[in-house]
């Protein structure tokens, strides 16, 4: 797996790795899990994918944002499995020339992996109860 | 001919099978195996059919794309990962 892993994930690890000289902005996104949502209080989260199929769209993915901003340079990475409060559950690392570039690139990327990387997560709750999160919008 | 069926997320967990293989007789759209395929589970059919989302061998399909023989079909529901 090369942008997947069940190894715990930070945006340092992606941002060390390479070195652009030509690239004044480095722009980092953690998704990180958090104790809550819609009111009920989150103890752990599980994150399945459809790991060939989602390879293929992650690595889609970067090429497709770097073909709408040719200067930047992206990298990242998602975890799966089984993952606590505070645990980073996707590191997206964007360098570009300048900042506006590598912000939009970044958000670009986090707001389309959602909607084209077949992941899903599980949210398990503190009152023992749990729930798969559905986001139908994707599906308009 | 023979098809490979992978379920995820909650679709999977609900019917308590991630991985099927068919045998059909003719040519099928994505769409239309999985209305066959949720008649046994006639409330969660109507839960997904307006929401899921189909792929033929890792490429995401619209409802209407037609099998073949050996071809591996996911039935998704809405991504949630990030």
């Amino acid at each position: 797996m090369k942008y997947l892993t069940k190894q715990k994930i930070c945006a340092q690890s992606l941002s060390i790795k390479q070195s652009h000289p030509n690239c004044g902005g480095l722009c980092t996104f953690e998704g990180i899990v958090r104790n809550h949502h819609n009111g009920k209080s989150v103890k752990k989260m599980e994150y399945q994918a459809y790991e060939v199929m989602a390879e293929k769209e992650l690595s889609s993915l970067i090429a497709y944002i770097q073909n709408k901003w040719p200067m930047c340079n992206v990298d990242l990475i998602h975890r799966i499995g089984n993952l606590e409060i505070g645990d980073v559950a996707v590191a997206i690392a964007v360098w570009a020339p300048h900042r506006k570039e590598a912000f939009q690139a970044c958000e670009a990327t986090i707001d389309r992996l959602k909607k084209t990387v077949p992941i899903w997560k599980k949210e398990f709750y503190t009152d023992g109860n749990n729930d798969w999160v559905i986001c139908t919008h994707q599906s308009e | 001919m023979s098809i490979k069926i992978l379920f995820f997320g909650e679709l999977s967990e609900s019917i308590k099978k991630s991985e099927i293989t068919l045998e059909i007789p003719n040519s099928l759209s994505v769409g239309s195996l999985f209305t066959n395929l949720m008649k046994d589970y006639q409330s969660l059919g109507e839960k997904w059919q307006n929401h899921i989302l189909y792929a033929v061998n890792h490429t995401q399909v619209k409802r209407d794309f037609i099998v073949t023989d050996g071809d591996e079909v996911a039935f998704m529901p809405p991504m949630s990962g990030g």
